[in-house]
């Protein structure tokens, strides 16, 4: 039984120029300690689900217009505030992408992480203090029992980040979602901050929700993927078979845009034109002005839905879902 | 910390040092002086009382001569409270003669006292008025804009930043009038002017205090809604921090952060005292004398006044400097 079924779940965005559709019916599933990768471009969409299934999306402008989140039989995006704020931050938690501004910079440390237990445990400071420290010790930090005082600008980058994963994971949650945890640090933080996460997922038996927009990353980490665009889910399904077999144009571009995978000396390989404007309803595929296989219809004037083409993969292009992938030329 | 406030100290040699030399030459610059508005003065007297206040010397050797009269020679705070023996007990005695060895020399003006002597005898008033004030412009301003601040846009934003706007318009010398009109005439609650009972200060504080106020409560909403729209804000709301906690523990301290830089200039402003609200409700504080002093010539009176605002300015500055290293972690005492 999936820990967190999410189901049409359906993101707005009142703004001046029109309703911009962040995010466009998306449903998925998350299985207790699995790794779920949600990879897309800048405005996909990533973010917003995630967010909206916290209840951090600012409304107004926002307004979550349809859809359930059910997690352990509780409807989180239409229960009442107070049972959201208790699962938040106690089951599920989240991590951030920019550890430089996402830890508050006026309050210690000690301060930020005993602060889910103090909220969530209802235990006494002294307690708290400790398991910060532990906590700070697991995602090894040195010096822990001093450091823990610190104030975050103490703190480098890829420390910060060790200090929001300690926070996030102190209540041993049952889900964690990670908006990219790595993009704002350096490469090899990169790689230490995703072990870590690893790791340390592998202790607690956590669920991941990873959100980012490196395909590496995702095929090295996650067990499940779901692509992105332009709100929508546009292809589901387990990793190998969203790298080696995939079944839609999107995915693909995206997979052959990757810089270290072409042949040197040639220009890369870039998707042609810019992400669609999501104030407008689309007629037809989202990717449809800038798929290079279909010029025709139905692509340009039937609405697209995830179709089953196995049990674990799952496509919303017309063409995979009407012909042998083996006809289909990018 | 000490190191910090040493350095600072040490900066406002200099800064003082200018202020009393561009006062001391733009009053001397000025037409006229000090005994030029007194009728039927001889010439010989004339001659003879500005013989006696030094003023027939070169303009460098009185400046000099001010300059080592306003030195501190001495520091001595215990005489900030002398036995007093008809009360029976110490009472505070703003002398900064006995205390520091400041001696701003005789008034030119006002016959037999000094300026040492107006000012201890004025600015204890202007104080006590700027301090109830002050507590008006924090109690009131800070609240409101906080309100303000969770309720962007909505009628809880509007109502009370509409006020506050048509406070900042309101000028002291309407609102005084309106308020002596209202509690002081009309409803007779409290005097309208005058400062004999308690209840003499209501009124004055109130137009300060309300001034301020409307400017603390913008500053604050401003402050909050900066901090408001931080990542770390939505960090502490996916901790599950209540609301309230999201204000007051996670917000405020960088919040109030602008108010605290405005309120350096803005205490010393409210505590030494202002010219028009002590002369709307006649309180006998310092901010007349500061206007006074310029239309009658009256030097010594010019220089003390201004070298002492200058001193509060800058102890109030240092003071708010030394509250945001405290409120903001970043900020190292360099």
């Amino acid at each position: 039984m999936p820990l967190l079924e999410v189901e049409n779940l359906t993101t707005h965005f009142h703004t001046r120029n029109g309703i911009v559709r962040a995010v466009d019916g998306v449903s998925f599933d998350l299985e207790p300690g699995e790794t779920l990768g949600i990879v897309g471009e800048s405005g996909s969409g990533k973010s917003v689900t995630c967010y909206s299934i916290m209840g951090l999306i600012p409304q107004p402008p926002g307004r979550i217009k349809s859809g359930t989140a059910i997690f352990d039989g509780t409807d989180l995006l239409c229960c009442p505030k107070e049972t959201l704020r208790n699962i938040r931050g106690k089951r599920i938690s989240m991590i951030f992408q920019d550890p430089m501004t996402s830890l508050n910079p006026y309050l210690r440390v000690s301060t930020q992480l005993i602060e889910p237990l103090l909220i969530h445990e209802k235990i006494d400071k002294k307690a708290a203090l400790n398991r910060a420290i532990a906590a700070l010790e697991e995602v090894g930090i040195q010096d822990a029992p001093k450091r823990v005082h610190f104030y975050p600008h103490e703190f480098s980058g890829g420390m910060r980040q060790r200090v929001m994963i300690a926070m996030a994971l102190i209540t041993h949650p049952e889900i964690l979602i990670a908006d990219e945890p790595s993009t704002a640090l350096d490469v090899t933080v990169q790689a230490q901050i995703l072990d870590l996460i690893k790791a340390r997922q592998k202790d607690l038996g956590t669920a991941v929700i990873f959100i980012t927009h490196d395909l590496a990353v995702v095929a090295s980490f996650c067990d499940r993927v779901n692509v992105m665009y332009a709100g929508k889910i546009v292809e589901s399904g387990v990793t190998n078979e969203i790298y080696y077999r995939s079944r839609h144009p999107y995915t693909l571009s995206l997979l052959k845009s990757i810089p270290s995978l072409q042949e040197k000396g040639h220009d890369l390989y870039t998707i042609p034109g810019i992400p669609p404007d999501l104030s407008n309803e689309f007629a037809g595929c989202p990717f449809y002005e800038r798929c290079p296989v279909s010029k025709e219809d139905p692509c340009s004037n039937t609405q697209t839905a995830l179709k089953d083409l196995q049990p674990d993969h799952s496509t919303s292009c017309h063409r995979y879902q009407l012909e042998d992938p083996a006809t289909i030329k990018l | 910390m000490f190191k910090f406030i040493l350095i600072r100290f040490l900066q406002v040699i200099p800064v003082l040092l200018a202020i009393a030399t561009m006062t001391f030459f733009m009053v001397h610059a000025a037409p006229g002086g000090p005994f030029s508005q007194e009728r039927n003065v001889r010439p010989e007297i004339l001659e003879k009382m500005n013989e006696h206040y030094g003023l027939n010397d070169p303009v460098y050797v009185q400046y000099w001569n001010y300059l080592v009269k306003i030195c501190p020679k001495k520091f001595n705070p215990f005489k900030l409270f002398v036995y007093d023996k008809s009360e029976g007990r110490r009472v505070f005695n703003f002398d900064l003669k006995e205390v520091f060895g400041i001696d701003f020399g005789p008034s030119y003006k006002y016959e037999g006292r000094t300026v040492n002597e107006l000012i201890a005898e004025s600015f204890p008033v202007s104080m006590k008025l700027g301090i109830v004030a002050l507590t008006i412009a924090l109690f009131l301003g800070v609240p409101a804009g906080i309100i303000a601040s969770i309720g962007k846009n909505t009628a809880l934003d509007y109502v009370p930043m509409s006020v506050a706007m048509v406070g900042i318009c309101l000028p002291t010398f309407v609102m005084g009038p309106i308020l002596a009109l209202t509690f002081g005439l009309w409803l007779g609650w409290v005097n309208v002017s005058g400062w004999f009972t308690w209840s003499d200060i209501i009124l004055p504080s109130l137009t300060l205090g309300l001034y301020y106020a409307a400017y603390v409560a913008r500053l604050t909403r401003g402050g909050m809604l900066e901090i408001l729209s931080q990542d770390f804000i939505r960090t502490a709301r996916a901790k599950g921090v209540p609301e309230s906690k999201i204000i007051f523990k996670h917000s405020l301290k960088g919040g109030l952060l602008p108010v605290v830089s405005f309120m350096g200039p803005a205490l010393a402003g409210m505590i030494s005292g202002s010219f028009v609200i002590e002369t709307i409700f006649q309180i006998p504080g310092l901010g007349r004398h500061f206007i006074n002093s310029a239309f009658n010539r009256d030097y010594t009176m010019v220089l003390g006044t201004v070298l002492f605002y200058a001193t509060f300015i800058i102890i109030m500055n240092l003071l708010v400097d030394v509250v945001q290293v405290i409120m903001n972690p970043k900020l190292k005492y360099e």
